[in-house]
């Protein structure tokens, strides 16, 4: 008996470095969770240019906003280094925070980490351009 | 009567409903800046190899339950996670249909409840870890005090639940839950003992086997799918193998398993094809006949008492963990939220159980079917065909038998939501219309 080749292929997919997962303004079934790896959500404006949000990490699930009220994907998400996910069906999370007060509390716990984390940086490019402002007309 | 800053927890067991129902209590307690003590009593070592270190079941952790734990945080490391099964494959004895995964992803692991198979000693250090062992160093981890002492009395004292074990003094404490496996017999005859009335649950025995085939021969003969047999065997239920790495995990189910039915399983050509070609039985592989649920528990909590997992109530066949893992959450919310009295247990605590239960009664209604198919030749030739043409046309159509089935094998939606797949309209058509002898040979 020799165990050195190891056969698990993992759970989840995989996704290359740079691979969309999904894009803004898709329909969202799904949220994710990272496994491994980092996903980078970003949003695009009519300009088509990129405005990267936030770079998430392993453990977080990401993609659950959509899921409330039957909302296209607002932002987009794309693996910045080779990621495996998970997909959460929908129909299964939604009943899930019906069913579980702690769960509903921990997702409410999450969204309102990370619209901090948003609201600081909408603060800190404010500062940013009131900065450039204030350089332009000194 | 409720838990408070500093409140004392004993949980005799530390299988998952043990392990899951610490590291939700611990979670839950610092959202609400409380401190509890938890004491987890656990003689079994996990790092053996063998029944003496194993929980002893077929170890699927299904596609809900991932999805669940993922969900709250808790992922499974590829060291925990020995193999993967993304399709099903349904032997009868005269055709084989495949079904794959709604999604193609890999969603369900496969999994050691303690070291490994018998024998595998001789490769140590071993390349995996035990899932039992890994829940339980997560409960350790999130503070939680790991007792290696089996418990030998359970008594009461003022109405505080007290535990004795062999050469400790008694501990008192504000709540005690049982989380012992349902195999072990020593443990439940305490809780009965004790005094809010529990009776064990219902059980009958399977028989699960380890063999080993090695990686190569696994991934060949298997691949990334479990293989269902629904065999005209006489006691024979329902028979599955599933790839474990370098290990195919058998389970069978039905009443009276002995040595002549396994034998006459090995010896159905539909079985030998999922077998190395050359491979003979092994004499003695790791194989165990524990007890699996059937019926539930009587009065499974009283003032600050309540079992939880196996020893309350379980799903019907499958997904016992996910059970488990449904009952730790309801009791961490209702005993911080709520209260440790049995009238809190009751009403917070008894609907998820009771939910279940219900759910049951409907499972064995559906596996009563089951027979249905495996007596009726006919039947279960139309039955193989509907499977055939949904692959053929899955690609964006809906496959209620499909689903059905795959539901049923993974134990990821309920009894209640599998019957409604099969009593659709298309379902039932697609089935009748191919009755008819003639209709549904192979094309």
């Amino acid at each position: 008996m020799l165990f050195r080749n190891s056969v698990a292929q993992g759970l989840g997919k995989l996704y290359a470095a740079g691979e969309i997962i999904f894009r803004q303004g898709d329909p969202a079934d799904c949220c994710y969770a990272i496994l491994e790896g980092q996903v980078e959500m970003s949003y695009e404006n009519k300009d088509a240019c990129w405005l990267s949000l936030e770079i998430l990490e392993k453990n977080e699930v990401f993609g659950t906003t959509s899921l409330f009220g039957d909302m296209p994907r607002i932002l987009t998400a794309r693996a910045v280094v080779d990621s495996r996910l998970l997909t959460i069906d929908k129909s299964g999370f939604l009943q899930w925070i019906q069913e579980d007060p702690t769960l509903a509390l921990r997702v409410l716990l999450s969204m309102a980490n990370r619209s901090h984390r948003l609201i600081e940086q909408i603060v800190q490019l404010q500062q940013n351009l009131t900065g450039r402002d204030n350089h332009v007309t000194t | 009567m409720k838990l408070a800053n500093g409140s004392t927890v004993a949980i005799v067991g530390g299988g998952p409903g043990g392990t899951l129902s610490a590291i939700f209590l611990l979670d839950l307690a610092r959202q609400l800046r409380l401190q509890l003590s938890i004491d987890i009593y656990e003689p079994k070592r996990y790092n053996c190899t063998g029944p003496t270190g194993c929980n002893m079941c077929g170890g699927v952790i299904s596609e809900s339950l991932i999805q669940m734990l993922a969900a709250e945080g808790i992922l499974l490391p590829n060291s925990v996670v020995i193999d993967t099964i993304n399709a099903y494959i349904l032997h009868t004895d005269q055709e084989s249909a495949r079904i794959d995964a709604p999604r193609q992803e890999m969603r369900i692991a496969t999994i050691f409840r303690g070291a490994g198979p018998k024998g595998s000693e001789h490769q140590l250090p071993l390349p995996w870890q035990s899932f039992d062992q890994f829940l339980l160093q997560m409960a350790i981890a999130n503070g939680a005090r790991h007792l290696p002492y089996a418990v030998t009395e359970l008594s009461r004292e003022q109405g505080f639940p007290v535990v004795s074990c062999a050469n400790q003094p008694p501990q008192r404490y504000d709540l005690l839950v049982g989380a012992v496996g349902i195999n072990q017999k020593k443990s439940l005859q305490l809780f009965e003992a004790l005094d809010f009335a529990y009776q064990r649950p219902q059980t009958t025995r399977a028989y699960v086997a380890e063999l080993y085939y090695g990686a190569e021969q696994v991934q060949q003969h298997l691949g990334h799918a479990m293989h269902v047999f629904l065999l005209n065997i006489p006691h024979l239920k329902f028979a599955a193998i599933t790839p474990k790495g370098h290990y195919a995990t058998l389970v069978i189910l039905g009443d009276h398993i002995d040595q002549e039915v396994i034998e006459q399983f090995f010896a159905a050509p539909e079985v030998k094809k999922c077998l190395p070609q050359g491979w003979e039985i092994p004499v003695q592989p790791c194989h165990c006949q524990p007890s699996i649920v059937v019926g539930p528990a009587s009065n499974p909590f009283g003032d600050r008492v309540v079992m939880v997992g196996d020893a309350s109530v379980s799903r019907l066949y499958k997904d016992g963990i996910g059970s488990a893992y449904r009952m730790a959450k309801r009791l961490a919310y209702t005993a911080l939220a709520h209260g440790v009295a049995a009238s809190d247990f009751k009403k917070h605590y008894w609907p998820v159980c009771r939910s279940l239960l219900w759910d049951n009664r409907l499972g064995h209604l559906l596996f009563a079917c089951d027979n249905l198919f495996r007596f009726f030749p006919l039947l279960r030739q139309a039955m193989m065909a509907v499977l055939r043409r949904e692959r053929c046309q899955a690609e964006g159509n809906a496959c209620p038998l499909s689903s059905a089935f795959w539901n049923t094998f993974t134990g990821s939606a309920t009894y209640m939501h599998i019957a409604g797949e099969l009593l659709q309209w298309k379902t039932l058509w697609n089935l009748l219309s191919l009755l008819r002898p003639g209709r549904n040979s192979h094309h």
